[in-house]
């Protein structure tokens, strides 16, 4: 599957361009932010199938957006992207709602794994939650 | 190793390392993220025979890139090398101007990270203290904690110093008031100032925080 949109979150400006251009030649359309705010505000605008976010960035965190972006979206598929060879903070991310954590620099392949994968993910949350409207809205007109 | 140095660290000692030495590695690490994807986009390019390749002009600029990168971690490496040789001796003779450029620099990221800048404003030369130079960064350290702390995202904390005699006052200033009560945050900052022989207190007006450090025993500029 190609097409994929994904939103990259870095403060490392010229790293999320790099990748983002990397993923670009790969069919995905990416969209870029700075920081969590930014970060935010593009996801309240559109829907992305995987979300790519830098764990310690400047002003909100990593760990503060992905609460956010889980608050305002439950069906988000967030890989969080960090310098830290941490694995407890990755295992936090995963607890709060991540689907996966991956270490910075990225291995390319394991990243386009879980994008595809959390594509994948994305696509089917979306089909349940529209299944799920449409037998709400059956159901209040008795149908 | 020299025998001061091979005394058993305070558990403080170690956290203000631990601190330093984690941001510069993240920032190292940053770099070579970034080394890694010119490295792989010159590869995608070089190698997709549907896409607009590689000329010389964007080879040259993803060469720069890497230049960048290099040159931005060899000074970060710089940074903490001369800072893990801050625990070789005990007792050394520093240029207070200097260790404050180099306290600065170490804690540049953090700063980065609140959203806030240090700006150093001191003298090259203008004091010579001979003791714990790692203490004095630490105090240094705990004090720039604070005014952290305090500060609003834009702000500049100042890291200014200035010599009246025998002494040298290190000033810590975001232009904020901050809690300089023993019982609270700041005790770690009395206990280190203290095994230094310096005194901590407010900054004028009340505002920052103000190290007193004693010159007498070291060395004249």
């Amino acid at each position: 599957m190609s097409g994929e949109r994904v939103l990259l979150v870095d403060d490392e400006v010229e790293f999320a361009e790099l990748l983002g251009e990397r993923l670009q030649a790969r069919g995905m359309r990416v969209d870029t932010a700075a920081d969590g705010s930014s970060a935010l505000e593009l996801a309240g605008r559109r829907s992305y199938d995987v979300i790519i976010l830098d764990m310690v960035m400047p002003g909100l965190d990593g760990m503060e957006v992905l609460r956010r972006l889980l608050g305002m979206d439950p069906t988000a598929q967030v890989i969080m992207l960090t310098g830290h060879a941490e694995v407890a903070k990755g295992v936090e991310a995963i607890k709060i709602g991540a689907m996966d954590y991956i270490e910075k620099p990225a291995d390319l392949d394991a990243l386009l794994r879980a994008i595809r994968e959390g594509s994948a993910r994305h696509a089917e949350l979306a089909q349940e939650r529209l299944r799920s409207r449409i037998d709400d809205i059956l159901e209040k007109k008795g149908w | 190793m020299t025998e001061d140095a091979a005394a058993v660290p305070e558990r403080s000692g170690l956290a203000f390392f631990g601190a330093m030495t984690a941001s510069a590695t993240h920032e190292i690490r940053n770099c070579l993220a970034i080394v890694r994807e010119v490295c792989g986009l010159i590869e995608d390019l070089r190698r997709d025979p549907r896409g607009p390749g590689l000329s010389p002009e964007r080879l040259g600029k993803l060469l720069e890139k890497i230049e960048r990168q290099v040159a931005r971690a060899d000074r970060v490496l710089v940074r903490l090398n001369r800072f893990a040789h801050s625990t070789d001796r005990e007792r050394v003779v520093v240029d207070v101007a200097d260790l404050l450029e180099l306290v600065a620099g170490l804690e540049a990221r953090t700063a980065e990270m609140r959203k806030v800048a240090i700006e150093v404003r001191a003298d090259p030369g203008s004091a010579v203290f001979e003791g714990d130079g790692f203490l004095l960064m630490q105090v240094v350290h705990l004090a720039l904690v604070l005014a952290f702390e305090a500060a609003r995202e834009g702000e500049r904390i100042a890291l200014a110093l200035a010599r009246a005699g025998a002494s040298a006052r290190i000033l810590v200033d975001g232009g904020r008031p901050l809690p300089l009560d023993e019982a609270g945050e700041a005790a770690g900052l009395h206990r280190a100032a203290g095994r230094l022989g310096a005194r901590v207190g407010p900054g004028p007006e009340g505002f920052g925080v103000a190290v007193e450090l004693d010159l007498s025993r070291g060395g004249e500029p």
